[in-house]
């Protein structure tokens, strides 16, 4: 080893460098050098012939294209964004509530952890397809219930095909929080007890702690919790707006050139809702019950009240037993 | 005490219809891939078919060519799954062992790459394996996962950050000191300790790529065809076959013969689950535990 030839620290810069080699190679490769093309190649229109690509230069035209004269991208672009502002709520708050539940003294607590982990393991795209084409992800009786019927009725047409679909896929959006479960799980664990307890000798209710303590503290992972769904969702298999780009590479009329000017789109767009989302609930810093300075010193004094009620409590208690003696 | 029973029942029933509902779409698939056609329009059979149609399987194993094809899914999962996982340990390795410059700039750009949706590199790469004559091949699955960027690949490096932080720095120095080399301590100290890391990201990374059929349609066109791939035109396979063979005529593609290939193409993955969901569930909360 060279040891002695280098001082440590740029020992440890060599290593760590060398060990990133192949990922750096990677990303130059098949991600840097990739996006910049396809960027590029936005601006051409690129069609697969015979003889090898033909390329040739037409400005913003794709963009103009893709917004102006394409019928149906601006729709199921519209579609996809209204699907997932529903979506992401309704899988984070049922995590949310599964993991609050499962993270009590539950009896087949592992049972049903694996259940809802099990969708993780077998969604697919073509999956799902069977699944929702036979009906089996929908919310059973929607169809024919009267009150859903006469609600989708009154809405504007747009706005009630978003809710029927999403209640075909009812199930299917439920599917996709298998790992959130896990992960909130886990950052329920971590958050101290003593904490909860202070807040209880407050005299805080349950509802208040879930409130200022659980939340709060749960917060980080719910950001990275609704990132994750963000993006499973969006690169899921079925999503319209990715299939039509992989449909369109390979239509001669259109070409690879306007598919890279949708998948463009398509990436701003992703980028726009996990702004929307950050925006909405972000990482933020937050008076966290217990992190500030003044918290620190209520959950001492918090601790302190407790055991001086306990020997008040075990004093009371000796005396009334003194009494009756 | 009343009350806290009464929540206490509250939270099982919830949980219950919740675990119904996460599971009907499935049972509901277990009990039509039984059924005969007689059934499937009998209004009076909802669960329990009258009679197990077996025959369905066997159609829908010959629909899907189903020895061969799980073979080519199997492989087609594991080898690059096994490649993504060691390059994305090395890599996390890196990270969290080593302190050197633009340390941090580098992690946070792997995690990055997390939202990249693969449709904004997909053509140029598409392109790329075309001109280096591995489209249509393995390969194309194989090359980027080496270089770790395969299939949700920040999760994993992020996986493998987490669990090497937990080796212990005075182990790793005074194996220093005892003279272990680099390859060494990576081997015989981190390792070890980041065995559960190793163990849920392989499995998660053979899983994704077995689910994954929109990169693998596009690379493999109709040269590799993964049993979810086939699910995609079962109907059209059974239609050729059946009027390729003439016995069968007037047979369709019903709900449960294709209920049985679905269930056919999953049975694997829930072998795997069944086995290993221990490693999967305490994987993914261990990760949730040591870091956020």
């Amino acid at each position: 080893m060279s040891k002695g030839k280098f001082s440590r620290s740029t020992r440890d810069n060599i290593r760590g460098w060398l060990c990133e080699v192949p990922w750096l190679i990677g990303f130059a490769v098949f991600t840097l050098y990739p996006i910049a093309n396809t960027f590029k190649m936005s601006f051409d229109s690129v069609i697969i012939s015979a003889t090898g690509l033909v390329t040739e230069s037409v400005g913003a035209d794709n963009y103009r294209k893709a917004f102006l004269a394409d019928v149906t991208f601006p729709k199921i672009l519209m579609n996809y964004v209204g699907e997932i502002v529903l979506q992401v709520p309704i899988v984070l708050v049922f995590s949310l509530a599964i993991a609050l539940i499962l993270s009590k003294d539950i009896k087949g607590r592992g049972f049903f952890r694996t259940l809802f982990f099990l969708p993780v393991i077998i969604i697919s795209g073509p999956i799902i397809d069977k699944f929702v084409s036979m009906g089996l992800m929908a919310i059973q009786g929607a169809d024919s219930n009267s009150v859903i019927r006469n609600v989708l009725g009154m809405l504007p047409d747009s706005a009630a095909g978003l809710l029927s679909t999403l209640i075909d896929s009812f199930v299917m959006t439920l599917w996709f929080s298998g790992v959130q479960i896990l992960l909130l799980l886990s950052a329920l664990q971590k958050i101290d007890r003593p904490m909860y307890e202070a807040a209880h000798i407050d005299g805080a209710s349950g509802w208040e702690c879930f409130w200022k303590v659980t939340l709060p503290n749960l917060r980080n992972m719910i950001v990275i919790c609704i990132i994750y769904t963000i993006v499973t969702i969006s690169t899921f298999d079925t999503n319209q707006v990715i299939t039509t780009i992989q449909g369109n590479m390979f239509q001669t009329s259109l070409g690879l050139g306007y598919a890279s000017a949708q998948a463009w789109i398509y990436f701003v767009v992703l980028l726009l809702v996990i702004g929307f989302f950050m925006l909405l609930y972000g990482p933020r810093k937050e008076a966290i019950y217990g992190n500030t300075k003044a918290a620190k010193l209520e959950l001492k004094r918090a601790r302190r009240l407790k055991k001086e009620q306990e020997r008040n409590l075990k004093k009371l208690y000796r005396e009334s037993r003194r009494y009756r003696e | 005490m009343k009350k806290a029973v009464a929540g206490k029942l509250f939270l099982y029933i919830f949980l219950c219809v919740t675990g119904f509902v996460f599971l009907y779409p499935l049972l509901k698939m277990l009990s039509m891939s039984l059924m005969a056609p007689d059934d499937l329009v009998n209004p009076l059979v909802n669960w329990v078919p009258y009679g197990f149609e077996t025959a369905n399987f066997s159609k829908a194993v010959q629909v899907l060519g189903y020895g061969e094809t799980l073979w080519t899914t199997i492989y087609v999962s594991v080898l690059p799954a096994l490649l993504q996982t060691l390059v994305c340990a090395l890599t996390g390795y890196g990270i969290a062992r080593y302190r050197f410059k633009g340390k941090n700039i580098l992690f946070g750009l792997i995690l990055a790459t997390f939202i990249i949706p693969s449709q904004i590199t997909m053509i140029p790469q598409f392109l790329m394996y075309k001109n280096l004559g591995i489209l249509y091949s393995l390969k194309a699955y194989l090359l980027p996962a080496v270089f770790g960027q395969g299939i949700r690949s920040a999760i994993f490096i992020l996986i493998f950050v987490l669990f090497f932080q937990q080796v212990p720095v005075s182990l790793t120095e005074a194996a220093e000191i005892d003279g272990a080399n680099q390859i060494v301590i990576f081997t015989k100290i981190a390792v070890p300790v980041a065995k559960p890391g190793f163990l849920i990201s392989f499995l998660l990374s053979v899983v994704w790529y077995w689910n994954e059929t929109y990169l693998g349609s596009l690379y493999f066109g109709a040269n590799i065809k993964t049993l979810p791939m086939k699910l995609e035109n079962f109907v059209e396979t059974f239609n050729k076959m059946v009027s390729a063979s003439e016995a069968g005529a007037g047979a369709t593609a019903n709900e449960a013969v294709q209920m049985a290939g679905t269930f056919l193409i999953i049975l694997p993955l829930l072998i795997l689950f069944f086995c290993a969901q221990k490693q999967f569930i305490e994987g993914i909360e261990k990760t949730g535990i040591t870091g956020e």
